[in-house]
């Protein structure tokens, strides 16, 4: 599953560490979602979505949306 | 939701990162103390002050890993969750595996040499193989 956390966090100036105590995460755990590593779940997503304002599928895309 | 949102976001506390170095001082204290525990046998009887307090230290230190681990497991947050399960479930199989083989081949007449006490500590190689493995993936 792709995202723009990364680029969202970046439009807000925010760190890593900073944005993961915003949704009281660790900053691995960013990290990990950041590089793809790691989907979150539905209320980390929705929790991530409220705070930059986002719908949560404007944020998350899954492989096969990117594909087509 | 809501609720489900508020629980998560009480997951991470400040003093998961205390617990997790407790949890690693605590482990090589015990694999420490487990050395010691097995070099000692055959310096010692059974009774002695000394390998009586080096047991009790042991027993003590093990104890009180499986306390601050369990702390630590209820402090992580998902991601972290996610890891140790992977852990786990690589650690587990390996573990059933190891202590059947042993079980077996002392049945067979092999590995009569090593002392059952010493399983509880062996058992721990599975679980590190297992985070190793995870930490290769997640990392």
């Amino acid at each position: 599953m792709k995202n723009r956390l990364k680029v969202l966090r970046a439009e807000h100036n925010w760190t890593q560490e900073e944005l993961a105590q915003r949704v009281g995460v660790s900053r691995q755990a960013i990290n990990a979602i950041e590089t793809g590593k790691y989907d979150p779940s539905l209320p980390l997503a929705i929790k991530l979505g409220r705070l930059f304002g986002k719908q949560v599928e404007e944020m998350f895309l899954a492989d096969e949306d990117m594909e087509g | 939701m809501e609720g489900v949102m508020e629980m998560a976001n009480k997951e991470p506390r400040k003093e998961s990162n205390r617990y997790s170095w407790a949890v690693g001082a605590l482990s090589i204290l015990t694999a420490g103390l487990g050395v010691v525990h097995i070099l000692m046998r055959d310096v010692y009887q059974p009774g002695h002050p000394v390998r009586l307090l080096v047991t009790s230290l042991l027993v003590l230190s093990f104890a009180s890993f499986v306390f601050f681990y369990t702390r630590t497991l209820s402090r992580l947050d998902e991601y972290q969750r996610q890891i140790h399960l992977f852990a786990l479930a690589i650690g587990f199989p390996l573990s059933l595996v190891l202590a059947w083989a042993i079980g077996y081949f002392r049945a067979e007449g092999l590995l009569q040499g090593r002392d059952p006490r010493d399983l509880p500590l062996l058992l721990l190689v599975p679980y590190a193989i297992g985070f190793a493995a995870a930490w290769l993936k997640y990392r």
